[in-house]
């Protein structure tokens, strides 16, 4: 088991000052090696669920097992560690640095991370296995929107990350370009990866080995555990 | 830590490089004039200090003021003979009063060689009064004086003019057409904002300046030693003579004085060339500039954090802390700041250089014209905290948009 939350629960504040329950004891199991697709209408709480996954935000009750050990209490230092060795992320909308290159992009982690390493042959590889080859030194600008997405997973993997999660990594792609990058994920997850799509597309969450359905902050349905199957 | 932060930082400012200029530039310009208006004081504040040095510290000048005369034509001085003679007998606290008459442009020459140089006519005390004696043969003597001798001391810059290396001692040279014996060579002075080169003179007997140059009998100017050199005591000598001539010159209540009198501190004022309220206008300038500067950088930047809110969702989703966040953000802002800092340094020092060559200015440095600018570098370095604080407190996955999908 590589993910283990149980009972998660999260809300906001809107601008009113009401109290939002976005994630309500929501539970969650995902194992080494699978591909999950997390779908649901706007405002479902998926990408709230994969910052809390991805230890970007903290759930305010409940617990987060990721590999054995409750990093939902962590301090911040250590989960941004975490964050940095173990978990690749994958947005909508790329969110390369315009101003570096490829490669300076590919390369952004290693500036977080305490082990300084020559990624320089690591860098080489995924631009090959991605085929970005000559591409290393282009800025963004210059590439295409499915390139600009290879270059992000590149991104997330180069520091050998084993939880990918992809926020909508098709939606800003064409097709071709969509069907390319889902070609890359579901190849991760035959390396052993394990990867969480959140996706409106029942199309591409029909890609995932397991797709889970949230609805109103809970788990509607898929192989995921809802609150009554945990 | 401070490393790859500081890495992170020099990436985003040359990526951003017109901003990070023009960010730059109002610190640049700052600095420069903060820098080279503090170098121009601290090297006009050396030169008024050598010329009161130079002139004395404990000797008043009393410059004669001008009057014209029924029947005469021209002007003719106030201070005369009878002056010296009275602040000598009734003035309390005077070492020695000496009378001189002075004059510019006067015509000297040795053969072919000639120059146009300043004439002092004094008496023996004058020497020791102005520490202007002989640095070789002797200074006038009191037979000289007797006698109107035609004997002259020149100045090193009058030897080396006249003479090109040849021994001026027993020489006979012409002043304004009037053949005198070369006594002595003075003492080496140097240049002086005050009286300009002190060595281009030549000093002959008062009496024979009267008797065989230029029949004048008024004095250009009349010097008093004190006997205390203290502000407190140069004061009421300064009034004592006020009063003293005022009586003697029969001047009515309300007449402006026909004289004036300089103390030392007054002589290193005016040969400052520039008054202090003008440089206390151009650091208030500087000051200014450096508050714009800093306000534009925090201004600047805290826009930034708001358009940059991805990229810090990503370094943070990336394994960035708050911490690298705030140091990153922070250390763009210190680099612009060092970087404006370096440059105004730069500016100013060229800046002041040339204003001194060029205008008759002076350059100087000391610690002060160095700590005001780094303190205006560090103010505009440490604005950059507010917008790195907002940065390093912005939630990663506000940053990253998430809260609006949910």
């Amino acid at each position: 088991m590589l993910i283990e939350a149980v009972e998660i629960e999260k809300a906001y504040r809107d601008r009113q000052g009401n109290t939002v329950a976005v994630l309500q004891k929501l539970s969650l199991r995902i194992d080494r090696g699978e591909f999950v697709s997390l779908s649901g209408p706007s405002g479902c709480g998926k990408s709230t669920l994969l910052n809390v996954l991805g230890c970007l935000d903290r759930p305010d009750s409940g617990s987060y097992v990721l590999d054995g050990q409750e990093v939902s209490r962590w301090p911040e230092r250590k989960r941004a560690e975490l964050r940095n060795s173990r978990i690749g992320f994958v947005f909508q909308s790329f969110h390369l640095l315009p101003f570096l290159t490829v490669e300076g992009n590919i390369k952004l982690p290693l500036l977080y991370s305490r082990t300084q390493v020559n990624i320089d042959q690591r860098v080489r590889q995924l631009l090959g296995e991605f085929g970005l080859q000559g591409m290393g030194h282009r800025y963004p600008g210059e590439l295409s929107g499915g390139q600009q997405q290879r270059v992000a997973i590149a991104r997330a993997l180069v520091l050998g990350a084993d939880l990918i999660l992809a926020d909508e990594p098709t939606g800003n792609l064409d097709s071709d370009s969509a069907q390319g990058v889902l070609d890359v994920l579901a190849r991760l997850v035959e390396q052993g990866k394990t990867v969480l799509l959140v996706t409106h597309d029942p199309n591409i969450a029909r890609r995932a080995s397991r797709q889970v359905r949230l609805q109103g902050g809970r788990i509607e349905s898929g192989n995921g555990a809802s609150r009554g199957e945990a | 830590m401070a490393l790859k932060n500081g890495k992170a930082a020099i990436q985003v400012l040359l990526a951003l490089r017109t901003r990070t200029l023009l960010l730059a530039l109002p610190v640049a310009g700052s600095i420069a004039l903060a820098f080279a208006t503090l170098a121009i004081d601290r090297g006009l504040s050396n030169r008024a200090e050598a010329a009161a040095r130079s002139f004395g510290q404990d000797v008043i000048s009393i410059r004669s003021g001008s009057r014209i005369i029924a029947g005469q034509s021209g002007t003719v001085g106030t201070l005369v003979e009878e002056d010296v003679l009275a602040l000598r007998s009734q003035l309390r606290g005077a070492r020695a009063v000496e009378g001189t008459r002075i004059e510019d442009n006067v015509p000297v020459s040795n053969g072919s060689r000639n120059g146009v140089y300043r004439v002092f006519a004094v008496r023996p005390p004058w020497a020791e009064v102005r520490q202007f004696g002989a640095a070789r043969g002797e200074f006038l003597s009191d037979s000289d004086v007797q006698s109107s001798a035609r004997v002259v001391l020149i100045g090193q810059t009058v030897a080396r003019e006249l003479f090109a290396g040849q021994d001026p001692l027993g020489a006979e040279i012409t002043i304004n057409q009037v053949p005198f014996r070369v006594k002595g060579v003075l003492v080496e002075k140097g240049a002086s904002p005050a009286e300009g080169d002190r060595d281009a003179r030549v000093v002959v007997p008062i009496t024979t300046f009267r008797d065989r140059l230029y029949r004048r009998f008024y004095l250009d100017q009349i010097v008093v030693q004190a006997e205390d050199p203290s502000p407190e005591s140069l004061a009421v000598l300064e009034s004592d003579i006020r009063r003293i001539l005022r009586e003697r010159h029969a001047l009515a209540v309300g007449e402006p004085d026909d004289f004036t009198i300089r103390l030392a501190d007054l002589i290193a004022e005016q040969s400052r060339g520039i008054s202090r309220s003008v440089v206390y206008l151009l650091l208030g300038l500087a000051g200014l500039c450096a508050l714009v500067a800093a306000a534009a950088i925090g201004v600047v930047f805290a826009q930034a954090v708001r358009a940059r809110r991805g990229e810090i969702g990503v370094r943070r989703a990336m394994g960035a802390t708050a911490g690298d966040i705030l140091w990153q953000i922070w250390t763009e802002g210190a680099v612009i700041s060092v970087l404006g800092g370096l440059s105004g340094f730069a500016i100013g020092w060229f800046a002041a250089r040339w204003l001194a060559a060029s205008r008759n200015l002076a350059f100087g440095l000391d610690s002060v014209a160095i700590a005001i600018p780094v303190a205006l570098v560090l103010l505009s370095s440490l604005v950059g905290l507010v917008p790195a604080r907002l940065a390093a407190r912005l939630d990663p996955a506000v940053a990253l948009g998430g809260t609006d999908s949910r």
